[in-house]
């Protein structure tokens, strides 16, 4: 069984290997997006979520995908963590081409190599906050790093906060807990769809500033879906999504940036 | 509100499914019962009215004594009278009719019949109106060792025309078989195994050739009315008969009838109310949850305008709706159930070969009573969600934790303390009503307390769960999250598992009981049984045995009707020389080998009742009408094995009623083994193949394996009240997992497998089925303890648990809850993740 028990390799150094022929995501890129086309329906009612976007998710920072709503940034997500399959098209997350992996292998990626927060009900609510962050190892049969464990802890400020149960949290400490869920494992990349979107502003900083610093002093690699363009500002860069296709990319984004280019769909 | 209660019940329809299975399986029993015990009741009254349609008039003896069975049982009249009566004026026809008991033993040497209907002998009679056989094959028997047997015997013994069979009346008479009867169109009279003897055979072997009858029977003229019959045979009737119309005399088997259909019904019907009360917990959770499910639905109708009374209306007619629907289909599959029991009732030798009896009042109280019981487990809920206010639904709902209110530990508390007030005043004043009343009590306080502590106790049953890691402990966490659901899902397995271990241990119970007695009572080496049901053997055998060089002591025991005291008791009759030798009666005053001619040997609790002592005259009174004064000989303490009243067989016997044993007790002389003992016995009975001889293991064994089969039939009978159970749990699982699909989507993305997500619900049923179980065993155990404690010694003087077979049952528990996961494990692990995020 894939196991992983200690940090990866740092993304810029490591080299996947090539298996079977198939291409492997190149150092430094942590997930790599090939032509993904996904319809949903058929004939004239047919919806193209992705309509061939191709991308590549550089290891070691923080992505945020934006665009309007509808336009697949959440068919994207979820293609990229294992969650759904493409039409057609590639996903690769370091040497695995998802859509050649079988339920269980897919599960276990997810598991082992890859954190989630979602925009809301993201733990379980008979869990405290340490079991919900422990879930995904103790699911994988691992114990638990303790040291890592304190160091997520820290990061988010949960240290205290530990033996509550979510309905005992306010709505930011619960989301606080599933970036900590999400970061336990140092999985090789981190999805968050609207991780915000829940909350009020001065929370939603406080965990989009949570998630920059596992990026920057973590090493962690996020891919961020937003459709707020204060949310965008905390990524290192933003691509932009309409319908289906990637049309913009903006590095180091701004408010003014982003809003500009979002503007300009409209044209 | 019309739309949306029909809307819901086709959006819900598979959460109903259940309901619909619990409310059908339940009316379908009862259903079953009812229709069957009718048929039986009149297959039976028709069987009884065909053995005496033509009979007019029947003359016999008033005197009567009653029988153990609570029959009545009359002396023989003077045969000389038929002929007088025959020649009565308005009289067509007169015949005498001998009855008695004959065992016919069957080419493989086994004797038929025996357990359940009786087997009898009896007189042909030529005249067809007095006489409800027919002959089928074969011809009338006429000379004195000529018999006609019915035909379904001589099908079961293998038996055939001409052949020569060996029947013990009990003296074993080797006849041949001249004819097959049938009983006017049936095989055989309700499975009654028939002996038909000449008239010449009958006053042989079964009234000694003392030339008298049993009854007379009468037809009359046309023209003559029964009454002008009846008036015309008591002017030349003797003192001591009875001359009775023939309807008088059809009324009396009816109630006989009555009294067999008296003991069956309601032993019948209880196990259908058990299916019932299981199922109407199944549909109480079912509603409960469902209502819980549409809270913010409920609201949101209040919201816009919807009243309170709508609100609860939507809720009952959607009841009244599936348990109309259910309790009809109930009907349907209870009259397959009705059918089935015949056949269960009928291989068990009771059978009437009627149709079912299809009374549309039983069918439509069914369905009445099935929809009632349905809305009165939906009312609580349905007031719960007209409660629901406008503002929950912009509320979230958060998940329902409350265990116990007040309200629940106050009724709770006063229903323990009832039921422990209920026990304790039966175990210590030996009422077993009070002692029943408890438990019932106690297992309502468990149903009402279930929330309180089915948390904790969850918690704790589910301990072993740690031990599989995250799923485990997410199983164990789910099991009791929340403690109403989980314990109103369980409360109705406890209780079909508190009734069968409340049977199982009551029937250890009586095992060790009787390994008790034996060891402790029983002073001889072997036991010689008539074998089959009421057979019985003549007193002579025990006094062979007795004589035999190896045997130290053999006492018969038997029992003779007689009139003590003025009250009808069956005495216990044995030789007072032998008895000594093979009990230990705990002689407290007296000497048992005293007991010579009219005397008897009293045990010390019908001393003190009637205030008897050593030598205190007792009236008493034979069938015969022999009377006189019966002197107390000997006061004993140990009833075991002795009856309270104990005469000598030569004191009882020639009085009109025949005595004969049905055991002998033997012991050995020192020194002599025990197969040379048995083999000896063996060879001193050998004239009644039936008689068993068992060492005291062997007839302990036999004995238990009879409450066993007792028990194998409650067992089947609380099956389906088990079934009803595990279909409730499965279905409160699977609306559990339904109300939780977005946590197991997020358990999904997160990283759990799908064998995870199986085994996470497998494991919560699992704790919710043990859970169900253990609470019944303990009730079931506590209950037993109860009864067994206040049934005063006797048959139940010891109290045994059975840790091996209560093992079984809880492991079968666990295994029922395995069973109960299956579907909704499988539509859990089928959750699409994506599915469940996407309703976020
Ligand atoms: N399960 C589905 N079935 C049909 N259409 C879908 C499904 N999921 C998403 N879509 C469609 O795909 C498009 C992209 O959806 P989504 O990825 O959720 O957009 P976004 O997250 O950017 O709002 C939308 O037009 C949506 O209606
Ligand atoms: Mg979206």
């Amino acid at each position: 069984m894939h196991t992983q028990t200690t940090a990866p390799p740092p993304p810029h150094t490591s080299t996947p290997p090539r298996r079977g022929g198939r291409p492997a995501t190149p150092p430094g890129v942590a997930a790599r997006v090939v032509d993904a086309v996904k319809t949903y329906g058929s004939g004239p009612t047919a919806v193209h979520a992705l309509a061939g976007v191709s991308l590549d998710v550089p290891a070691g920072r923080f992505l945020a995908v934006m665009g309007p709503s509808g336009s697949g940034k959440s068919t994207l997500m979820h293609c990229l963590a294992g969650l759904d399959t493409l039409t057609s098209g590639h996903v690769l997350i370091g040497d695995a081409d998802l859509g050649a992996l079988r339920e269980k292998q897919l599960t276990r990626l997810r598991r082992d190599r890859i954190g989630f927060v979602f925009q809301a009900f993201n733990l379980i609510p008979t869990l405290t906050a340490r079991e919900n962050i422990e879930l995904p190892a103790r699911l994988a049969g691992h114990r638990p790093d303790e040291a890592w464990f304190r160091q997520v802890v820290d990061t988010v400020g949960l240290a205290n906060r530990l033996g509550h149960r979510p309905s005992e949290l306010s709505g930011g400490q619960q989301q606080r807990v599933a970036v900590a869920r999400a970061l336990a494992t140092r999985p090789e990349l981190i999805f968050a769809d609207e991780p915000t979107g829940n909350l009020d502003s001065r929370t939603g900083t406080e965990i989009l500033s949570f998630l920059r610093e596992a990026v920057e002093a973590l090493g962690q690699t996020i891919v961020m879906v937003t459709h707020d363009p204060v949310a965008a500002t905390f990524a290192h860069d933003a691509v932009i999504l309409a319908d289906g296709r990637i049309v913009d990319h903006v590095p180091a984004p701004t408010v003014d940036s982003v809003l500009d280019r979002l503007k300009a769909l409209g044209d | 509100m019309r739309k949306v209660t029909l809307s819901n019940l086709r959006a819900h329809k598979r959460r109903l499914v259940s309901t619909f299975a619990a409310v059908a399986l339940g009316v379908a029993f009862l259903v079953g019962v009812l229709v069957q015990t009718a048929t039986l009741q009149t297959g039976f009254d028709k069987l009884f009215d065909t053995e005496s349609a033509s009979v007019d008039a029947v003359v016999r003896s008033d005197r009567t004594l009653s029988d153990q069975m609570d029959d009545t049982i009359r002396p023989r009249i003077d045969g000389g009278l038929v002929d007088r009566v025959r020649a009565l004026p308005g009289v067509a026809d007169a015949q005498a009719d001998v009855r008695g008991k004959a065992t016919i033993i069957g080419k493989d040497g086994d004797a038929l019949g025996g357990f359940g209907p009786p087997t009898l002998a009896m007189t042909w009679i030529d005249d067809p109106a007095l006489n409800p056989y027919r002959i089928a094959s074969g011809r009338a028997p006429t000379g004195p060792d000529e018999v006609a047997i019915d035909a379904t015997s001589a099908d079961k013994g293998d038996l055939a025309l001409g052949d020569t069979a060996t029947i013990l009346t009990p003296d074993p008479v080797q006849a041949t078989i001249v004819g097959l009867a049938h009983f006017g169109d049936q095989d055989s009279q309700a499975g009654v195994t028939a002996t038909i003897f000449s008239p010449s055979g009958a006053q042989a072997h079964l009234a000694g050739g003392a030339g008298t009858v049993d009854r007379i029977l009468v037809d009359a003229e046309p023209g003559t009315s029964q009454a002008t019959l009846v008036h015309e045979i008591e002017r030349v009737a003797p003192k001591d008969t009875q001359v009775i119309t023939g309807e008088a005399f059809r009324l009396e088997n009816r109630d006989a009838v009555d009294d067999v259909m008296g003991f069956l019904r309601p032993a019948l019907l209880s196990f259908a109310v058990i299916a019932l009360l299981v199922a109407a917990f199944s549909i109480y959770n079912t509603f409960a949850i469902i209502v819980a499910q549409r809270t913010r639905e409920a609201a949101m109708l209040r919201a816009i305008g919807a009243t309170r009374g709508q609100t609860l209306r939507a809720v009952l007619v959607e009841a009244l709706l599936v348990g109309l629907l259910a309790s009809a289909a109930g009907v349907g599959i209870g009259i397959g159930v009705a059918a089935l029991l015949g056949k269960v009732l009928s291989s068990g030798g009771l059978s009437v070969g009627n149709g079912l009896e299809l009374v549309p009042a039983t069918l439509l109280g069914s369905i009445a009573l099935g929809t009632v019981v349905t809305a009165l487990c939906a009312l609580g809920p349905a007031v719960r969600a007209s409660r629901v206010t406008p503002m929950a639904a912009l509320r979230e709902t958060a998940v329902d934790r409350t265990g116990a209110t007040f309200g629940r530990l106050a009724l709770g508390g006063l229903l323990s303390a009832a039921a422990v007030g209920l026990v304790l005043h039966g175990t210590t004043s030996e009422s077993m009503a009070s002692a029943a009343g408890g438990v019932g009590a106690a297992v309502v306080a468990l149903a009402v307390l279930g929330p309180a502590f089915a948390g904790p106790v969850g918690r704790f049953l589910g301990f072993p769960l740690r031990l599989r890691g995250v799923t485990g402990d997410l199983a164990r966490q789910n099991a009791v999250r929340n403690p109403r659901r989980t314990s109103s899902s369980s409360t109705a397995l406890m209780i079909g598992v508190a009734v069968v271990a409340l049977f199982t241990v009551i029937g250890a119970s009586l095992r060790s009981s009787l390994d008790h007695t034996i060891n402790t009572s029983f002073g001889g080496d072997l036991v010689a049984t008539a074998g089959t049901g009421d057979a019985t053997f003549d007193p002579s055998i025990a006094r062979s045995i007795a004589d035999l060089p190896q045997v130290s002591g053999a006492a018969g025991f038997g029992d003779a009707p007689m009139r003590i005291d003025g009250k009808d008791e069956l005495v216990g009759v044995s030789d007072p020389k032998q008895v000594a030798k093979v009990l230990d009666l705990g002689v407290t005053d007296g000497r048992i080998e005293d007991m010579t001619g009219a005397s008897l040997a009293v045990s010390t609790k019908e001393a003190e009742d009637n205030g008897w002592k050593v030598g205190s005259k007792v009236p008493y009174q034979f069938l015969d009408g022999t009377k006189g004064d019966a002197t107390v000989r000997a006061i004993f303490a140990n009833t075991d094995f002795a009856p309270d009243l104990l005469a000598d067989t030569t004191f009882t016997q020639g009085h009109g009623a025949p005595v004969e044993d049905f055991m002998v007790a033997v012991a050995l002389k020192p020194g002599v083994s025990l197969e040379q003992g048995r083999s000896a016995v063996e060879d001193a009975v050998k004239s009644v193949p039936t008689i068993d001889v068992q060492d005291k293991q062997e007839f302990a064994d036999a004995i238990g394996a009879q409450v066993n089969q007792i028990l194998v039939l409650v067992y089947g009978m609380l099956a389906l009240s088990i079934v009803i159970a595990l279909i409730g749990i499965a279905n409160t699982l699977s609306l559990s997992t339904f109300e939780r699909t977005r946590e197991l989507g997020l358990l999904r993305a997160i990283g759990q497998g799908r064998s995870q997500t199986r085994a996470m619900v497998r494991w919560e049923s699992v704790v919710i089925a043990v859970f169900g179980t253990a609470l019944g065993l303990a009730t079931g155990i506590v209950g037993a303890w109860a009864l067994v404690r206040s049934a005063g010694g006797g048959e139940l003087s010891q109290f045994a648990i059975p840790v091996g077979q209560l093992t079984v049952v809880l492991a079968l528990g666990a295994l029922a809850g395995v069973g109960a996961a299956l579907r909704p494990a499988a539509r859990a692990a089928k959750l699409d993740p994506l599915q469940a995020i996407a309703t976020a």
